[in-house]
């Protein structure tokens, strides 16, 4: 079957029938980034946070743009070379166009994978830290100055990989799990921890559930905790609900016939809350449910758990499943190997709703009372944007505010209550702020800490208690909304450029057949193709300097 | 439309100058946002460095849509269905309006249930 109007114009649009096609669907999306757009400005505008103002990395961003707008040239000249017939042109801008594509996606991959294995806490009194933690050690193992620990040192997790040192240590006497939503996987590892620690896990108390045959089932106390238990305990509460849930309804149908009967002419509000499940008579055919079971840990054992599955307090924690702990939180510290930021913008934008001076708010925080590293570096800031003030004053002058003198340019609030990782390289360097020199490597991947631990560039083994911390996250969707619209709407931009190059893609691979056949066919496919990646480069055109610059 | 080979060809150099525009706009919206000297308004990001920046990303923009995708020689219903898109986006981002200009006000649900006071 021929097709119609994919070469040649339809007499009433002018256009063949796929360019109204992409077009329709490029207005379509122009919708769908006006709606993140519109969603970027509002979390903007009612951030209760100081916003990350051009907290990315330029240059990465910067190089996308070059490629992205490089590859938008070649495959316009990908077009034009169809359309004069040369198949090897074509090839080549096409080619050029897919390389692009793929450079774009690796340096955004660069780009999330420093994001998201880069910390960051917020403390009790809302200053930030940032950086890498550090790695738990075996028990009984422990670190000494100078010695770095080799990789037998370290703590695995139940997939071999290295435990961080942000998880919380619960000792726990007794365990309470949910009957119907514990999790299997932590059960598990609950009993391998006990087994590693010659601990026993077993039954608090004897109990006396049904069988769907309503036949009595002795659960006794002391019976080691297994995942074959849960499930035979949660089978028998499942089935007793059930028959539980049946009678009441069914009682309840009884009471609501006979209460219409006794309020002849009345509406059914009138009388409704006077209905009730006559519980005397169900009583007997009721099944025991056993909405939990509790466990007793012998001895007291500590389970290690990640902080975003324990909502922890110092003599109990509940689970993400429900599973409730009792016994003590032990000492379950955060520990920085590297500290390559310290933040104090949301504790000030906090001190002034309080009508605290910022300056007093900073010196009292927690970090510049109990660090003299930090606070031998906030003293080096100081100066720096003492230094700073200074050559505005002198480049920019000052203006008249009401018979008072007042400089025309100052230092920004980012410059004066954050020091970033390029400051502590410059203190490192022994120059001044803003001249310190970046490694090519380090404006892509972040601080070469090993390179600069020589310096003592960066603040090390920084430990915080866990009651000082507020928040943490890695720099992910979780820390705060600039992340989570970054995130989403970059990741949306990138699945575009992996579609788009796909497509492309394939007129490059498959192409040559309808070349051969029908090449203005395939002229028009590739120009159709093309006007989507030009939209794509028209979108990081915004997203650029919106998430990079501004 | 450019559809003729000689039209095609010509145009070429048109797409490597605009190709050469876009990289310069590029260097200049890093170079007003970087370079302290060209550095607009106050000290540092403020509103004046957000205009000039979309300003020059519109016209950019503006330049991708109009030469690499044609726009500025289509037929009128592209531009029906296009402008379409760019009202309604633009409706979109206006609908933010809704919810810092709200014109219902109450304090919260500290008193009951807001406008409980007229329902008895």
């Amino acid at each position: 079957m021929e097709i119609p109007y994919i070469v040649t114009p339809r007499k009433d649009t002018g256009l063949f029938n796929s360019k109204i096609a992409i077009w329709l669907f490029l207005a379509s999306e122009v919708m769908l980034f006006g709606g993140f757009f519109s969603a970027y400005i509002f979390l903007r505008l009612g951030a209760d946070y100081p916003w990350p103002e051009r907290a990315l990395p330029v240059l990465p961003g910067l190089i996308n743009t070059f490629v992205l707008i490089f590859s938008s040239v070649t495959v316009v000249f990908a077009w034009a070379a169809l359309k004069l017939r040369q198949w090897g042109r074509f090839q080549i801008f096409m080619g050029i166009t897919i390389i692009c594509s793929v450079l774009f996606m690796g340096f955004k991959g660069v780009e999330y994978y420093v994001k998201l294995h880069h910390q960051a806490v917020r403390l009790m009194d809302y200053s930030v830290v940032e950086g890498h933690l550090g790695y738990k050690l075996k028990d009984g193992v422990h670190a000494e100055h100078g010695h770095e620990p080799g990789e037998a040192d370290f703590a695995l997790n139940d997939k071999g990989g290295k435990i961080e040192e942000n998880v919380i240590d619960f000792e726990a006497t007794d365990i309470s799990f949910n009957t119907v939503r514990y999790h299997r996987a932590w059960v598990e590892q609950m009993i391998a921890r006990a087994a590693e620690k010659n601990a026993t896990i077993t039954l608090a108390s004897e109990l006396r559930l049904q069988n769907d045959d309503k036949a009595e089932v002795v659960f006794e106390e002391g019976r080691e905790l297994s995942l074959e238990l849960l499930d035979s305990i949660k089978e028998a509460h499942l089935e007793a609900r059930a028959n539980n849930a049946k009678l009441r309804t069914e009682n309840l149908r009884l009471q609501w016939k006979k209460a219409k009967a006794e309020n002849p002419g009345k509406r059914d509000w009138e009388f409704a809350e006077n209905v009730v499940v006559d519980q005397s008579a169900i009583e007997e055919k009721l099944m025991p449910e056993q909405a939990s079971v509790s466990f007793k840990v012998e001895p007291p054992t500590a389970f290690r758990f990640r902080p975003r599955d324990i909502k922890e307090a110092a003599e109990s924690g509940t689970l993400r499943d429900g599973t409730a702990l009792k016994g003590k939180m032990l000492e379950s510290p955060m520990v920085f190997h590297y500290v390559d930021a310290i933040d104090f913008r949301h504790l000030v934008m906090k001190a002034e709703e309080k009508g605290i001076d910022a300056e007093v708010a900073i010196e009292n925080s927690w970090l510049l009372k109990e660090n003299p590293v930090l606070r031998e570096a906030w003293e080096w800031h100081k100066g720096e944007i003492a230094k700073l003030e200074a050559r505005l004053l002198e480049d920019y002058g000052t203006h008249d505010e009401n018979g008072v003198q007042v400089a025309d340019r100052v230092p920004t609030d980012t410059e004066r209550y954050r020091i970033g990782w390029y400051d502590f390289v410059a203190k490192a360097d022994g120059v001044d702020r803003g001249e310190e020199r970046i490694t090519l490597k380090e404006e892509f991947m972040g601080p070469d800490y090993v390179k600069r631990a020589e310096k003592h560039t960066f603040p090390s083994h920084i430990v915080i208690p866990r009651e000082q911390v507020q928040f943490a996250s890695k720099f992910a969707p979780a820390w705060n909304n600039y992340y989570a619209i970054y995130f989403t709407m970059t990741g949306l931009h990138g699945l575009h450029v992996i579609g788009g190059a796909l497509v492309l893609a394939y007129y490059l691979f498959c192409g040559k057949k309808m070349y051969l056949s029908n090449p203005e066919w395939l002229a028009n496919r590739v120009e159709i193709g093309g006007l989507f990646w030009h939209f794509v480069d028209l979108v990081w055109i915004f997203l650029f300097p919106i998430l990079y610059l501004m | 439309m450019a559809d003729s080979p000689e039209a095609i060809k010509k145009s070429l150099r048109l797409y490597k100058l605009i190709g050469g525009v876009l990289f310069l706009g590029t260097i200049l919206t890093v170079a007003v946002a970087k370079v302290p000297f060209l550095d607009v308004g106050h000290h540092g990001f403020d509103t004046a460095d957000m205009i000039l920046g979309l300003a020059i990303a519109s016209v950019k923009a503006s330049l991708v849509a109009a030469i690499f995708m044609h726009l500025n020689h289509e037929k009128r219903l592209i531009y029906w269905l296009f402008g379409f898109g760019i009202v309604a986006a633009i409706i979109l981002v206006g609908l933010i309006g809704l919810a810092k200009w709200d014109p219902i006000h109450y304090n919260g649900f500290k008193d009951g249930v807001p406008g409980s006071e007229t329902v008895k």
